[in-house]
């Protein structure tokens, strides 16, 4: 048997079934925004969410789907999936019975090819991920804790209103912004932010970007900017149920949007592509308030549903031992 | 710089004496670390005999202020992006006709709204 012949087809598998999935959600992307638009903020997140994360799952669901049978005949010995092979050469990766085919270059070439160019991909977007909790820590040493609006104030004149962090983030606010904004929105800023708070956004934000990598630029993007729209009009919601007006909700974002339209100078940087996400913040305050669709614990229950019982259906295992067949051939 | 401000000036051999035997930094770490901080602007230094005598080019409030500046450009710049949200996005602005118009159409929305109250 060859170890190295295994791994390498192991490997191979894995790009494989990133790749299938890459073309499939890039071209779901588009379809699933558009589909989900008249959906409640929440529940969209959820759904673009879940998209996001769909390709670590779908090519993790592949694996275990090709191994599965291998996994039954260590525990069970009589299930030996392998006899079934006997009499046709249809390729498989067996864990019992280990192939003796050789590692090849050119696989180790592809291999080489997609670690390198996702390392180079993640590695800019590590660095400035390292750098960010640097600079956080070291805002916040120079902040001082306000017990009474449960935020983090920073001395500084520009007008700051932000949740930062990961694991543990933190809602910090300027003492440029409590001078410039009036105590009704800054209560709607201050429950804006703990909703991020409390829905880990930024966590979520991560892990789509982390597992949205391999897709096409564009879908990417869309995805991104999508997850991002409904992350903040969700949080919109969360302030508008707080306060009990969601007209002041759409208000506090303009005025500040004007308030740092004339503070920060790049005021024009966007207007030539029209509106920000400002826009479909204010319409859909507008708007009276829409029910999720479905309680998260129901959707996770759902997702995982779907993903076991494709993963370990016997028709996807053998569409996965034919793409390991058609890879080596 | 703490030890600095704290004493206004000193030479390396005076620092290492204050700060160095205690966390067993030698001698030469604390002038390379005080020569750095000279080169970065951060102090100033003039040669008395054959030893150099650092002062604090900024105070504590001013450097701290200045660093403050510079960190919150920096989160307002994006450099945080990838773990921070915003209330509205720092890096990007609608234009100024495009927030008229939704001004108007909130305080028409408003009015309509205080119309309809009993």
């Amino acid at each position: 048997m060859s170890i190295l012949g295994n791994l390498q087809m192991l490997l191979l598998a894995a790009v494989a079934f990133s790749l299938i999935a890459s073309v499939m959600l890039s071209l779901a992307v588009p379809l699933l925004v558009r589909y989900t638009s008249g959906w409640a903020p929440v529940s969209r997140h959820k759904a673009l969410l879940l998209l996001g994360l769909a390709l670590p799952m779908f090519t993790l669901a592949a694996l275990v789907s090709l191994l599965f049978p291998s996994f039954l005949a260590y525990a069970w010995p009589e299930l030996d999936h392998c006899l079934l092979h006997e009499g046709h050469a249809h390729l498989h990766l067996c864990l019992v019975h280990l192939s003796h085919d050789a590692s090849s270059w050119l696989g180790w070439v592809v291999i080489a090819g997609v670690v390198i160019g996702l390392g180079a991909r993640l590695g800019v977007r590590l660095l400035s991920l390292l750098n960010a909790p640097r600079l956080v820590h070291r805002l916040l040493g120079l902040a001082r804790f306000d017990s009474h609006r449960g935020a983090w104030v920073v001395p500084t004149g520009h007008p700051l209103c932000v949740s930062v962090g990961l694991l543990r983030p933190r809602v910090l606010v300027s003492d440029g912004l409590l001078a410039a904004a009036s105590n009704d929105e800054l209560e709607v800023m201050l429950a804006h932010e703990a909703a991020h708070v409390r829905r880990r956004d930024t966590l979520a934000r991560l892990f789509v970007r982390a597992g949205s990598l391999l897709l096409a630029p564009g879908a990417r993007g869309l995805l991104l900017s999508t997850l991002e729209l409904s992350a903040e009009q969700a949080c919109d919601e969360a302030a508008a149920a707080q306060v009990g007006d969601r007209l002041r909700v759409a208000e506090t974002i303009l005025a500040m949007e004007r308030l740092l339209g004339g503070v920060t100078g790049i005021s024009s940087m966007v207007a030539a592509f029209g509106a920000s996400s400002i826009s479909a913040r204010v319409q859909s305050l507008l708007l009276p308030p829409r029910s999720p669709n479905t309680s998260p614990f129901l959707t996770l229950l759902w997702v995982g549903a779907v993903v076991s019982v494709v993963a370990l259906s016997p028709r996807l295992h053998h569409v996965t031992e034919s793409t390991l067949a058609f890879l080596a051939h | 710089m703490d030890y600095l401000w704290g004493s206004g000036e000193g030479e390396a051999k005076a620092v290492h004496v204050a700060l160095g035997k205690r966390r067993g930094i030698t001698n030469n770490t604390i002038q390379s670390t005080l020569k750095r901080l000279f080169d970065k602007g951060l102090l100033e230094r003039d040669k008395v005999s054959h030893a150099h005598i650092y002062r604090p080019r900024l105070a504590r409030e001013e450097f701290e202020r200045g660093a403050l500046n510079e960190m919150v450009g920096e989160l307002m710049g994006g450099r945080a992006e990838a773990m921070m949200s915003a209330f509205v996005d720092l890096t990007e602005r609608a234009g100024p006709e495009h927030l008229v118009r939704l001004e108007k159409l909130v305080a028409e929305r408003r009015r309509a709204l205080d119309r309809s109250k009993p």
